[in-house]
């Protein structure tokens, strides 16, 4: 019988994904448990395009995809780049937090797995806070929050660390990385070449039309061009 | 207005609707009064209150045409009020899904179905006197043309919305919050559409039919509003809010006898007054 662990949570095989004309081809990869992978490239670059091929929010345009968790979606957390937490009516953080609970739950398994999400977050104390007034950094936080009171295998992120500050980027990488030692396979979609550097076991780079897999190292390299 | 109040004052009439007479009246005021703000609240959390407004002229538009038709001849009269209520969950099953496939809170879809349908109405009626008093009668809001079968209608519609609010708590929250992470994690986004599409073209159809657009979409949004300003989590909105339009609906509807006043009409001025009185409220309470 085959290991569990040993079948990729997310991946694709020779991909090919965009919005009516193709954005970028040949992707190949697979993500394991406990691996850290960074799909890194410029703004526009098809990163997010990507991401949502691989979610199945679109169709490929070729290849194949490998379905999330094997088609069991409970089993993902996924916290988006774009997010309304802004919300025009008061909303306390657990019931946010408990929004990526399914239904069916009994009300006191349901409270366990928010406060056990909140705890592994560090935001327990702001459970009865309304989202409003949270800052940048505890609502993305909160925003993890509510993947993992999914308790996922695979936890999908779309720019996670976008308008945090230095300190609030440090302790959700912390966060992430915690998550990652407990076993937790992490697929990241960042234009932070720095914290992909530091963080990540796998890199994809999107560019000019194509996907390639790089060593965390060759980074460096690719922050310098940045840089010049 | 002033005078009718002095003169109603004087003349001590009851507070209270005479039974055999308003009874129904009442009760679908109350029933929708507190189904409406349920149903708003997802509205609002979505950001698309304005699609209320929409699905209710796009209700009255498709009365009009039955109407024009002469459809009101058949099957008891009742064939305007399916024409509407067909009208009101494709509008709002449309609408819905359009914002979930766009992300995006198209208000400008809501207003072209709000004038286009409003006007429309007006326009394929304009030569039917029977016709344009129904239209009318649809846009000014009157409670007082409430049956028997209003009342059942208003009462299924509310166990319906208690229902799904009560079984499906957090995935509502997920569709209504989110929808793009909702679908990610596995909700059948598009189901979920066309289930509160079907559940809010019914209830707003009917409610639009019965009680007319104003009273229609004042109950829906004013005391979500109202009920922001007392709650502090989402489900205490979900709490206040029911219990705001109810009232309102029953203060509307015991002002509307005591001073011989449109009932649905004192009923949104009610909700409409108390909203900013309850912010001051909340306001000065944050303040101290």
């Amino acid at each position: 019988m085959a290991d569990p662990l040993a079948v990729p949570l997310i991946g694709a095989h020779d991909l090919a994904v965009g919005r009516g004309r193709c954005l970028v081809r040949g992707v190949t990869f697979a993500v394991a448990a406990g691996d850290s992978w960074f799909v890194v490239g410029r703004n526009g670059s098809g990163k997010s395009t990507l991401l949502a091929t691989l979610l199945g929010m679109l169709p490929p345009l070729a290849g194949a995809v490998l379905a999330p968790c094997g088609g069991d979606r409970a089993a993902l957390g996924y916290v988006a780049q774009e997010q309304r937490l802004k919300l025009p009516l008061p909303c306390t953080v657990a019931e946010f937090v408990g929004s990526g609970l399914p239904d069916g739950l009994v009300r006191g398994e349901a409270r366990r797995r928010i406060e056990a999400a909140l705890a592994t977050i560090g935001i327990a104390p702001l459970a009865h806070q309304d989202l409003r007034a949270l800052s940048s950094g505890e609502a993305r936080r909160t925003l993890v929050a509510r993947a993992m009171v999914r308790r996922p295998r695979l936890l999908v992120l779309d720019e996670p660390t976008a308008n945090l500050d230095p300190a609030a980027t440090a302790r959700l990488a912390s966060d992430l990385d915690r998550l990652r030692a407990e076993g937790v396979a992490l697929l990241h979609v960042s234009h932070d070449l720095g914290l992909a550097r530091r963080h990540a076991s796998h890199v994809l780079f999107v560019a000019n039309g194509s996907a390639q897999v790089l060593a965390p190292e060759r980074l460096a390299t690719l922050d310098a061009m940045e840089g010049a | 207005m002033i005078g009718t109040v002095v003169r109603a004052a004087g003349d001590d009439p009851s507070w209270w609707p005479a039974w055999d007479l308003w009874g129904d009246a009442f009760l679908v005021a109350l029933l929708f009064g507190a189904s409406l703000p349920l149903l708003g609240v997802v509205l609002v959390l979505r950001q698309q209150m304005f699609v209320a407004a929409a699905v209710g002229q796009a209700t009255a538009f498709a009365i009009a045409v039955a109407l024009q038709c002469g459809l009101h001849a058949h099957a008891g009269g009742t064939v305007p009020l399916v024409a509407g209520l067909a009208a009101a969950v494709a509008t709002s099953i449309l609408v819905l899904r359009a914002m979930s496939a766009r992300a995006s809170t198209i208000e400008a879809r809501n207003a072209w179905l709000f004038l286009a349908g409003g006007s429309g109405a007006m326009v394929v009626v304009a030569s039917s006197p029977h016709g344009m008093q129904e239209v009318q009668r649809l846009m000014l809001s009157s409670l007082v043309y409430a049956g028997p079968g209003d009342v059942l209608g208003a009462g299924l519609g509310l166990g319906v919305v208690v229902l799904l609010a009560w079984t499906l708590p957090r995935r509502l929250a997920a569709w209504a919050i989110d929808p793009g992470t909702a679908a990610a994690h596995g909700i059948d986004v598009r189901a979920m559409d066309v289930m509160i599409g079907t559940c809010l073209g019914l209830v707003v159809g009917h409610a639009m039919a019965a009680t007319g657009l104003a009273f229609t979409f004042g109950s829906m949004v004013l005391p979500v509003l109202c009920a922001r300003e007392l709650a502090g989590s989402l489900r205490g909105v979900c709490l206040w809010a029911p219990a705001i339009g109810a009232s309102s609906a029953l203060a509307g509807m015991m002002l509307g006898n005591r001073f011989d006043l449109p009932p649905g009409q004192a009923a949104v001025c009610v909700a409409a007054a108390a909203g900013p009185v309850l912010r001051c409220l909340r306001l000065r309470r944050s303040v101290q």
